[in-house]
């Protein structure tokens, strides 16, 4: 691994309000967080240029991803992280087309390679630890740097939006103001 | 919206309470739900529940909204036809087509080459029905997410010292004085870990936290030590420099617990260097470590048998026996191993001040020596002897995926494990205790087949398709040493992968290397999104064709209660149903939510009814396992041999008559017996009136030092937890491992490796 090239370590962590990737579609928790940062310690983002909330790259040797970064002085320089899953793709999760999950949300596995380069071991080896084959998330090395003016203000990649699929609800509806029994009784359903 | 004060509910409808456990994520707290005319209100936690005591988190009070989320799936979808796979073009069609399309495409899998079948699942909790349906199919290709979640922390941990963190064993944090957390965010446990910290706050503890990152617990640790990524098993084996250059290890537990002490062959021109010397013995075959092991006698100067009753055993020097091989305490081999991985050595790595890793460590050392906690609780150990009182060492460790999730997580999380163990702190108060089933033998008994001829048409695998390998001849391996399973666990590759490699599945798949398969089931795991790694590339894998226009993923069926990023890749959806509408177990024979004080199991009942065609996957299996004629699920006539999954939960039993099933509480006819006794027809009903879990407390005596207590094996053993009462010595030196390490130096007498 070219460590001069990649200089930093990325990790992912799940938040306390979310549980990987099964909370975007729940209004109350969506209050929280709709879309997710890389955390960046200021020393860091200084030396790649860039500032807080600026829209960065994210590369490694196998894919790049485009986010904001956001500022933080809990993790040590040579660290950037992000909370996991909260990212989407467009139009899952019940989720509109738009939302911020897919638009300004972003999912770090893309950078993160299921198998190692060939080496003498062989030619797909798994990006595990040989004994026990634990996905090594967390040995991924990046680097970061600013994206250009003019691109444009969305995450990386991107992906055609995925259609509702027979039998979810059409659109996102009153529910988000929900009071039970009341819609019941409207809809004058039997027990 | 009402106005809670001046109208309540009860004028306006009919108000319940109904009792049930959370899955709004992994930890499984005890639940009440408030319906109203039979819809949810609101979710509070339950106060007599063992776990949570009441507690609820942001989550888990949130339940309500999954229930009504816009993203659930209603009915079976089939991909249209003629659309493209990851269109998401589907129509809907009834359970009766769904279930003939599998059982005509399963049934024709199993009856050629079962392999072709792969199953596998996501953080789901019912990996005992799941990995029964794969054994009993025939096929090798199931696990669950477990080999890209933290398996490196089960196997680390069992590996060295019987039991790991969370479900089996955990911080005794009622009773430490230091707590020192590595790599652990907001995680497993949740809401307990957190009522735990507050109290050890609030009592004077002093906490730890070794992190990248300050976030989630560390937040309220009294000091936080940021450290490089990748870098703990550095800065664990330096602070063991450390405690053994200062002495300060706590000596006689390691003589009397672990194998320290005993006698390594010691000579790299041997066949069994880096083996225990082991004398002739009758031995009783079993998965066990049996105690025809050597110590070196202080006052003989001399070998002599492990556990002798007065003997004061060598834990350093090397040493010639009686006929000449040359042999090393294990403890000297470790001693040997850290003397470079000084702090200054560490820090250069770690990115840690050597100070402060020299601090650390001795405070780790002196609270563990000076701040003994002595219980009045006798006990009696494997060997016979009688103590008056248990002794703990207060000092407590927790760790989760920031260890586990590296290339070198495994040997991270044996060097914690080494570590607590020099400490002192295995099942003691104030340490590390275990959870039941657990402790178990080093490693646990159940092993995977070794061989192809494992696999055969329209019969169960022989063998579990997960396992604990003890040596290389447990290998899944065919004759020219390359991998059985899709995923390649337990090959040479990955000899101790426990839990499957379900990151590497759809790639291995779509590449046909082992082999090409026919059919993926996937189980609430969302692999065309956060589950996988290289995400977009597997994306494009689910969809790529073959020359004839094939896909190369022939048929992928994803069973999800939501429109998750993976459901657009489906040929078959079906729509599984929520927590708060199905039954589910939290069975002893997997993944228990255990308390140290003894075994507790858990259930699940609906509190409301499924949503649309919603199907709990549980009736799915069964419904399947019972179509398909697998032989536990059907009877000698072949007739089906469960009604649902509730009935199955009551009558399944591990062998014919063994009282032993998914359930442990209020078995026998009347619900008179514990643990074991025959199927109970009302023991749903008596989970329901005591709030869904059982929880059995274990006498004091059983309570702690498990791994040598003979009371609490004698006990497991007796409940099937454990098959042998055989004491559980710490592997502080692996010599499982160093089995492999000769194999690929040729010198294994068993297989080698290609
Ligand atoms: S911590 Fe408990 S209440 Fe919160 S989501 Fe998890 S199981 Fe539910």
């Amino acid at each position: 691994m070219d460590t001069q090239t990649y200089p930093l370590n990325a990790l992912t962590q799940r938040p306390m309000a979310m549980y990987h990737s099964w909370d975007s579609q729940n209004a109350w928790l969506r209050q929280i967080h709709t879309h997710n940062y890389l955390f960046v310690n200021p020393r860091t983002a200084e030396a790649n240029g860039f500032g807080d909330g600026d829209w960065i790259w994210i590369e490694s040797p196998i894919n790049k991803v485009r986010c904001m970064a956001r500022f933080s002085e809990a993790v040590e320089p040579g660290t950037v992280w992000t909370w996991n899953a909260i990212g989407k793709a467009a139009g899952s999760w019940g989720l509109s087309p738009k939302a911020n999950e897919s638009q300004k949300g972003f999912l770090l596995n893309h950078v993160i390679s299921e198998e190692l380069p060939p080496c003498e071991a062989g030619e797909h080896m798994s990006n595990s630890d040989p004994v026990t084959g634990q996905a090594a998330w967390f040995d991924v090395r990046v680097r970061i740097y600013p994206a250009e003016a003019g691109e444009p203000e969305v995450t990386s990649p991107q992906f055609k939006p995925q259609k509702r699929v027979p039998g979810q609800d059409p659109k996102r509806g009153k529910w988000q103001a929900f009071v039970a029994g009341a819609f019941r009784k409207k809809a004058k359903i039997q027990e | 919206m009402q106005d809670p004060t001046s109208r309540s509910d009860s004028d306006q409808g009919r108000v319940e309470v109904k009792e049930t456990t959370c899955y709004m994520c992994a930890c499984r707290c005890g639940i009440r739900v408030t319906l109203r005319d039979g819809e949810i209100r609101h979710i509070e936690g339950n106060p007599d529940h063992p776990l949570n005591k009441g507690a609820i988190c942001a989550k888990g009070s949130s339940g309500i909204m999954k229930q009504y989320s816009p993203a659930r799936l209603t009915k079976p979808l089939l991909r249209k036809q003629g659309a493209e796979r990851g269109s998401s073009e589907f129509e809907e069609i009834s359970w009766e087509h769904a279930f003939e399309l599998i059982e005509g495409r399963l049934s024709k899998i199993r009856a050629e080459d079962p392999k072709k079948f792969a199953l596998f699942t996501g953080r789901d909790q019912m990996q005992a029905l799941t990995g029964m349906f794969a054994k009993q199919f025939g096929t090798p290709n199931y696990s669950a997410h477990g080999g890209f979640c933290s398996v490196n922390m089960a196997a680390g941990m069992i590996y060295t010292i019987g039991g790991s963190f969370w479900e089996f064993g955990g911080p005794d944090l009622d009773r430490a004085k230091l707590f020192i957390m590595i790599g652990t965010a907001e995680d497993h446990h949740s809401n307990p870990l957190k009522i735990a910290l507050a109290d050890f706050k609030r009592r004077g503890g002093r906490f730890i936290s070794i992190n990248p990152i300050r976030t989630g617990y560390s937040a309220i640790a009294d000091e936080w030590v940021p450290i490089k990524p990748g870098t703990d098993g550095a800065l664990i084996m330096a602070i063991t420099h450390e405690l053994i250059k200062q002495g300060l290890y706590d000596r006689d537990f390691l003589i009397k617990y672990t194998n320290s002490a005993e006698l390594v062959v010691d000579d790299p021109s041997r066949d069994d260097h880096g083996l225990f010397r082991r004398f002739e013995m009758h031995i009783e075959e079993g998965c066990f470590d049996p105690e025809n092991k050597l110590w070196w006698d202080i006052d003989l100067d001399r070998e002599i048998s492990t556990h002798t009753p007065g003997v004061d055993p060598r834990l350093m020097g090397e040493f010639k026996l009686e006929d000449g091989t040359p042999v090393k305490p294990a403890f000297q081999l470790l001693k040997d191993r850290v003397e470079e991985y000084t702090p200054e050595w560490a820090a250069h790595i770690t990115g840690i001040p050597a100070d402060t890793i020299r601090r650390l460590a001795h405070e780790m050392g002196v609270v563990a020596r000076d701040q003994k906690i002595e219980l009045p609780i006798q006990w009696t150990d494997t060997w016979g002897n009688d103590h008056d009182s248990v002794i703990g060492n207060p000092v407590a460790f927790h760790a989760m995926r920031g260890l586990a999730a590296h290339s070198n997580g495994f040997q991270s999380i044996r060097a914690l494990s080494i570590l607590m163990t020099l400490l002192g702190t295995i099942d003691r108060p104030g340490g590390f205790r275990h959870k039941a089933p657990f402790p178990r033998p080093i490693p646990p008994c159940p092993k995977p087949p070794n061989g192809p001829e494992a696999v055969q048409p329209n019969t169960p695998l022989d063998g579990m398709p997960l396992g604990w390998p003890s040596k290389p001849d447990d290998l899944f391996v065919d004759e020219d040493g390359e991998a059985v399973r899709l995923d390649k666990a337990f090959s040479w590759e990955y000899p101790l992968s426990v839990h499957g490699l379900m990151h590497n599945v759809i790639t291995n798949a779509w590449r046909g290397d082992p082999y090409k398969i026919d059919t993926l089931l996937l189980f609430m795991a969302n692999m065309a999104w956060n589950s996988s790694m290289n995400t977009e590339n597997v994306r494009k894998m689910l969809t790529d064709k073959d020359e004839s226009g094939e896909y190369k993923i022939p048929f992928l069926i994803v069973a999800d209660a939501f429109q998750s990023e993976t459901v657009a890749f489906a040929d078959l959806v079906l729509p599984d149903t929520t927590y708060l509408e199905r039954h589910d177990a939290m069975s002893m024979l997997d993944r228990p939510i255990s308390e140290f004080d003894g075994p507790v199991d858990s259930v699940r009942i609906p509190v409301v009814p499924p949503r649309g065609d919603c199907k709990p996957f549980q009736e799915v299996l069964i419904e399947l396992g019972s179509r398909l004629g697998l032989p536990a699920f059907v009877k000698e006539d072949g007739s089906r041999k469960f009604r649902d999954y509730p009935d199955f939960i009551v009558n399944y039993e591990t062998s014919p008559g063994s009282g032993i099933g998914f359930l442990a509480g209020w078995r026998g006819k009347g619900g008179e017996k514990f643990l074991k006794g025959d199927p109970n027809p009302r023991q749903w009903e008596m989970y329901k009136e005591n709030g869904c879990f059982y929880h059995y407390e274990l006498p004091k005596s059983y309570q702690y030092m498990r791994n040598w207590n003979r009371g609490y094996l004698e006990w497991a053993r007796a409940h099937s937890m454990i098959r042998y009462a055989e004491p559980i010595t710490i592997h502080l030196y692996s010599e499982v491992l160093q089995r492999f390490r000769l194999a690929a130096q040729g010198k294994w007498p068993g297989r080698i490796p290609p």
